[in-house]
């Protein structure tokens, strides 16, 4: 039952993203996820006059996946983890793509939450044009409210809480739509574990 | 106490003819508030479960205004709990001074912001810049028009009154000043991607961040900002110190009370469910990678708790959505700067004079609104806005800030049409006197109240047989009949 | 036959005593027999929405003096006027009674008046839609006309259905203007105070009549003769014809006179 539900949950996620101008991919299990990887690469990144370099954190249950290898694989010229220790405002600014991991992912907004805390930073998500999105396919929610609701459960909230649904956009100048403002123009989400049964 | 808001020294008049004369504007505005009225009957048919958390959000905003007082310490608490600083401030002066005391503490030189109608109501930015602080706008829009020296004409589209011509000279002067490339055309893109890099600069050496504030929530401290360009996460993570500008009436008490009205905003305002960026800040940050380091939140009151337990306290819970001045038909014709004020459209015009004591905008009521309605059914907050401007317009008559001819004309005209005597007796001599003012059986002028009308408008004569002479002609003796 | 009594409202009464003939003619037709209170002026609303409430209320009691006391049902000619004494009626007589005379029992006691007579008042194409669907007027509309719903029939009334239906039941075809719901900058005294921003209104909604028009629309048709005045008035200063029709002129099959 609640399988089907968080597959349905998926869907309206990826149709209302994208509608948004967002970019999904879904990867059935770990192996695939190395050539998603790539093929967002080829369609958000490749093309634009961009170095490659990344700026980047994943989830702390997906740390010892081969994130290295894919991205370079993918075409990745210089990658800088995520530093906590240290001041990252340059260095992501420095980079073209951000990757980062979420909390959760909300079907009926299309909405991508993401925190910052002690190792995950918010940088990665605005100052880089292109910004990809790794997330746990079981991590769906079927809209904003009950992903809020099952954070303040969880006791502390983050000093942080960014939810993002779409890709930076404007009509300031005549009321003509354009994205990229300030934020990324390209955000891509891929969801990992759909094979899962998550 | 009694608010302060910046008021324009140009009359109305002058004030409404150069909004009638900006077809730019009018353009932009006709366009962009009709795509997102569109868009928001599109998102709530798609979503009509919305509809039922719109209904209770209405109420948690009503309960929070109920219990301001011990909300807003609750929320200082917590905020000081999860280690910012909260400060309340009564006046537009004692904000602007909390700011400017914090930018001192903090060594402050250079300062971005983000979209807050509340620093336009206090004037933050003339306040900082007076102290030698660098302050920029980073809001496209807003960015545009502190280019200008200009003040926002939408509050959700700002520069609505400037063409990408206008956006593209200004943005080639402010290229030799910062030394960089002009923009290379006038398309939107190009001209977006100029500001883009140019506040890319100044981001990256901003000591401190000032922002707005969407909504606040007692029970747990957290302030909530909706975007849709990205720039207030910016300026909530690059400056080591971050401001939160916000009126008193953002709070909320639960965290729940948030999860109902987080998406009122963008789906009311601009018929988005939720705008691109939503950010909430409970804390300053967890780590030295990236800002804040210091949180301070400024709750301003300028007015605000002066109108709770009046008939008006419901303008209290405006979520600043834009709703109503996308549908208001004064609105789309003259823009925002026509008001004079911060808040311009049907909300401006009850609440610039409330704040104000009818200090500001005291002509408002009476020449910004039809009395259609609209923005009455486009409210998500259910604010009485066309009863609070009638209840304003009463208010001015006992005043008496109206214009004597006016009131004389009505004090008359209703004593005589009081009764059926005086009615038909002004009517005989409106026949008599009407032949002064005709042409080819039209009235073309008058004199009194009425001149205005004949300025664009004819009229037909007043009938040589009304309706009910013709009835008493007719039909008079019958009705008697019937009726006995 | 159910008996009615008409509210011609002052403008109907004064500037387009025809459109009233054509409500009797049509209420006739309809098998209503039709009273008419001669005593009645004027419901206020200008008075009213420029916030002068003594002055409003002074027009208010003598409309509640006029029509109360009986339970036929009041047709009003126009949509706002209706809305005025259904919606507006008990609060303003109840604040201006205890503004001028501080009595708060006769204060209800006015609100309870005009509550008795707001729950006997109804728009004209409202009463008349109220019965069966085949309730022949003897009116066959062959024209295309373009609808201008007032926006206190739209708002405050909430009425959506009529006269739309009433005049398709009739055979009319009916075409809604671009941008339907914005006002037509009428606003009572607002047009003569802010003649600028209400002549920019009348004119965006003229332009979406000649657009209608250039579609076929024969007449401009609206339940309220303030809106139609309103833009009458502008298009004959520009030198064009009159093209505006209440709803009861069009239902009596009188929409063709000059």
């Amino acid at each position: 039952m609640s399988v089907d539900l968080k597959s349905l949950w998926r869907e309206t996620f990826r149709a209302r993203w994208e509608a948004a101008g967002g970019h999904y991919y879904q990867a059935a299990d770990r192996e695939a996820l190395g050539s998603l990887l790539a093929q967002a690469w080829g369609e958000l990144v490749t093309g634009q006059t961009l170095s490659g370099r990344v700026v980047y954190w994943v989830p702390p249950a997906v740390e010892d996946w081969p994130w290295e290898t894919w991205l370079h694989r993918a075409g990745a010229q210089d990658l800088f983890k995520w530093d906590a220790t240290a001041d990252m405002r340059s260095r992501a600014a420095a980079c073209d793509v951000g990757l980062t991991g979420a909390l959760w992912f909300a079907a009926e907004t299309g909405t991508v939450a993401i925190a910052q805390g002690p190792t995950m930073g918010l940088l990665p998500t605005v100052l880089p044009p292109v910004h990809l999105i790794v997330v746990d396919a079981a991590s769906v929610v079927p809209t904003v409210q009950e992903g809020l609701k099952q954070l303040q459960a969880q006791g502390s909230l983050p000093p942080m809480l960014k939810l993002i649904s779409g890709p930076s956009m404007t009509a300031d100048i005549e009321g003509t739509l354009v994205v990229g403002v300030h934020g990324p123009g390209k955000v891509g989400v891929i969801v990992y574990g759909v094979g899962d049964g998550g | 106490m009694i608010g302060n808001l910046p008021s324009d020294p140009h009359p109305w008049s002058e004030r409404r003819e150069a909004g009638l004369a900006n077809t730019t504007m009018r353009q932009t505005l006709g366009l962009v508030t009709r795509r997102f009225s569109v868009g928001k009957r599109r998102v709530f048919a798609e979503d009509p479960e919305q509809e039922a958390a719109r209904r209770l959000g209405v109420e948690a905003k009503r309960q929070a205004i109920a219990n301001l007082d011990s909300l807003l310490d609750q929320f200082a608490s917590k905020v000081r709990s999860n280690g910012g600083t909260a400060l309340m401030a009564g006046t537009a002066h004692e904000a602007v001074e909390a700011v400017r005391s914090i930018a001192a503490t903090h060594q402050v030189k250079v300062v971005v912001k983000s979209k807050s109608m509340l620093t336009e109501e206090i004037q933050l930015n003339r306040g900082l810049e007076a102290a030698g602080l660098t302050v920029l706008e980073t809001d496209l829009g807003e960015y545009i028009i502190q280019r200008a020296h200009e003040t926002p004409s939408h509050i959700l589209a700002p520069a609505a009154h400037k063409n990408r011509q206008q956006i593209r000279e200004l943005f080639e002067d402010d290229a030799k000043t910062a030394g960089l490339a002009p923009p290379v055309s006038d398309a939107a893109s190009t001209l977006t991607q100029y500001a883009r890099e140019r506040l890319r600069r100044e981001f990256l050496q901003a000591d401190m961040g000032v922002t707005g504030g969407n909504f606040g929530v007692a029970e747990t401290g957290t302030v909530v900002l909706v975007t849709n360009e990205g720039n207030a996460d910016l300026v909530t993570t690059l400056p080591r110190v971050l401001v939160t500008v916000m009126g008193v009436e953002k709070l909320v008490a639960r965290w729940e009370d948030l999860t109902l009205l987080i998406q009122q905003p963008a789906m009311n305002g601009i018929g988005q469910r939720l705008s691109a960026y939503t950010t909430l800040i409970s804390g300053p940050a967890a780590s030295v990678a990236e800002g804040p380091a210091a949180w301070y939140v400024v709750l301003v009151d300028n007015g605000r708790q002066r109108l709770r337990h009046t008939v008006y306290e419901d303008v209290l819970s405006c979520i600043r959505c834009g709703a109503c001045l996308n549908v208001c038909p004064v609105f789309r014709q003259v823009g925002g700067h026509a008001y004079g004020s911060v808040y311009s459209g049907p909300i401006g015009v009850v609440e610039t004079p409330l704040l104000t004591n009818f200090g500001v905008g005291a002509e408002l009521p009476s020449v910004a609104c039809t009395m259609c309605h609209a923005c009455k059914e486009a409210c998500p907050m259910e604010i009485d806005l066309p009863g609070h401007i009638i209840r304003l317009r009463q208010e001015k008559v006992r005043r008496h800030l109206n214009a004597a001819s006016l009131t004389a004309s009505y004090h008359w005209w209703s004593r005589i049409w009081a009764t059926p005597r005086g009615y038909r007796w002004s009517l005989r001599w409106a026949r008599r006197l009407q032949g002064l003012y005709q042409r080819q059986g039209r009235l073309v002028r008058a004199p009194g109240i009425a001149r205005g009308w004949f300025q664009t408008r004819d009229m037909p004569p007043v009938a040589q047989e009304t309706f009910i002479e013709w009835w008493q002609r007719h039909r008079g003796g019958l009705d008697r009949e019937r009726r006995s | 036959m159910a008996t009615v009594r008409l509210f011609v409202t002052c403008l109907v009464d004064v500037f387009r005593p025809e459109v009233g003939r054509a409500a009797v003619t049509v209420l006739e037709r309809h098998g209503d027999r039709v009273e008419c209170p001669v005593e009645q002026t004027c419901c206020g609303q200008f008075a009213f929405n420029a916030g002068y409430r003594q002055e409003a209320a002074l027009l208010a009691k003598h409309f509640v003096e006029v029509f109360e006391g009986d339970t036929t049902p009041i047709v009003a000619l126009s949509g706002s006027c209706a809305a005025m004494v259904v919606h507006h009626y008990p609060e303003l007589l109840r604040e201006a009674v205890i503004e001028e005379r501080g009595s708060v029992k006769e204060a209800e006691g006015w609100a309870a008046r005009a509550m008795a007579v707001g729950r006997e008042v109804v728009e004209f194409s409202q009463w008349l839609g109220q019965g069966s669907p085949d309730s022949a007027l003897g009116t066959v509309g062959r024209q295309r006309l373009a609808l201008h719903q007032g926006c206190h029939m739209r708002r405050i009334l909430e009425e959506t259905r009529q006269p739309k239906e009433l005049l398709e039941q009739q055979g009319f075809e009916v075409v809604e203007l671009e941008d339907s719901d914005q006002c037509c900058g009428f606003g009572g005294t607002y047009s003569m105070t802010e003649w600028r921003v209400s002549t920019a209104l009348a004119d965006a909604k003229l332009k979406a009549f000649q657009d209608a028009q250039a579609g076929g629309a024969a007449y401009l048709v609206s339940s309220d003769l303030g809106c139609l005045l309103h833009l009458a008035g502008r298009l004959r200063r520009l030198g064009a014809q009159d093209p505006t029709r209440h709803v009861a002129e069009v239902l009596a099959g009188e929409e063709d006179r000059p």
